[in-house]
């Protein structure tokens, strides 16, 4: 997954904020390059994405940026002023998105839990990690279509790159089948074996509601 | 190093799916190699006192099949005390033991699943 660095610059950009350009990019490209900073856009290689945005802006705003020039990481971290190559690598170390598996076991009607759960789906990926769900016994039903409590949100997570699984046998139970779940939610025949995998070697932090 | 997975049942047998799914879990875990213990805490603690035969699925069953797959169990004595469970009533080979076990197996874990509420 690519690193994203957000440069938040007045306009036109001044000397701090052409020096805090030139140390981000020597670090996206690891060395020292002459690049043309003040008219640089946005740069994409094989680690990082970064972006320059002026400041004010509607980005900063959503970031809740309060002045420029600063940075913001995989929209999560945040700093300003000229900050060092090293103080970045840091930063992007910090920043790292985590893999986060979030297993669901309740129906989404009988309380407040699986809208809960789902938010911290939703602000896991928002902050650029990777998210999983796993729908286990009653928790299948979260996927059901048509429900009004979950499916727009269920598929605004799958849109977003959350991926869904649910158990075949907990379905099997509830009279659940493919057709009745919401588009993009797979399968999986062998929960337990797949579950001990995801939870042990492949999700960095789990949560089991 | 084999990584360790603790599971905390605080559910009890048959009211839910919880303490299946917690057995079953520690099974496969421990079929996969790791290091798997389970902590019956609160109501979950009656799962140890499921001993007899049934005709229908029967958890306390699994749970000795994963004692002898060498899952490590142990029963929280104080719930098991409040619920008057003493050691002759619950499948042998399980400790009761205080809670500072748990807070070191909490300690020794890759990973903690809690199966509650």
């Amino acid at each position: 997954m690519k690193t994203l660095i957000e440069v938040f610059r007045n306009t036109p950009p001044g000397k701090a904020c052409l020096t805090l350009t030139k140390n981000v990019l020597d670090v996206v490209y690891g060395e020292n390059i002459d690049y043309e900073i003040d008219k640089k856009t946005d740069i994409t290689t094989k680690d990082f994405e970064v972006q320059m945005h002026p400041f004010p802006s509607r980005t900063a705003e959503e970031r809740g940026i309060e002045g420029a020039p600063s940075i913001c990481i995989n929209r999560k971290l945040k700093a300003y002023g000229v900050i060092s190559p090293e103080e970045i690598k840091d930063l992007i170390e910090k920043a790292k998105p985590i893999k986060i598996g979030i297993i669901i076991t309740k129906t989404p009607n009988t309380n407040e839990d699986v809208e809960n759960v789902l938010a911290i789906g939703e602000e896991a990926l928002k902050a650029g990690n990777q998210v999983e769900l796993f729908l286990l016994s009653d928790g299948v039903w979260v996927g059901k279509k048509g429900n009004v409590l979950t499916e727009k949100r269920l598929l605004n997570l799958i849109n977003n790159g959350c991926k869904v699984k649910a158990s075949r046998r907990h379905m099997k139970a509830c009279g659940l089948n493919k057709e009745k779940l919401v588009e993009g939610i797979n399968i999986s025949d062998e929960p337990y074996d797949e579950l001990v995998d995801l939870v042990m070697e492949k999700w960095e932090k789990v949560v089991i509601f | 190093m084999t990584k360790t997975l603790t599971l905390l049942l605080h559910r009890g047998p048959y009211e839910s799916e919880y303490a299946d799914l917690a057995v079953n879990f520690a099974l496969k875990a421990k079929e996969k190699g790791y290091n798997v213990n389970l902590w019956l805490y609160g109501d979950g603690v009656w799962t140890s006192h499921v001993k007899r035969q049934k005709d229908y699925p029967n958890v306390g069953e699994r749970l000795r099949k994963a004692l002898k797959e060498g899952v490590n169990v142990k029963i929280c004595a104080r719930c098991a005390e409040a619920r008057d469970l003493v050691k002759g009533d619950i499948i042998e080979g399980i400790p009761m033991v205080g809670l500072f076990d748990f807070t070191d197996w909490l300690e020794e874990s890759d990973k903690v699943l809690t199966f509650m509420r």
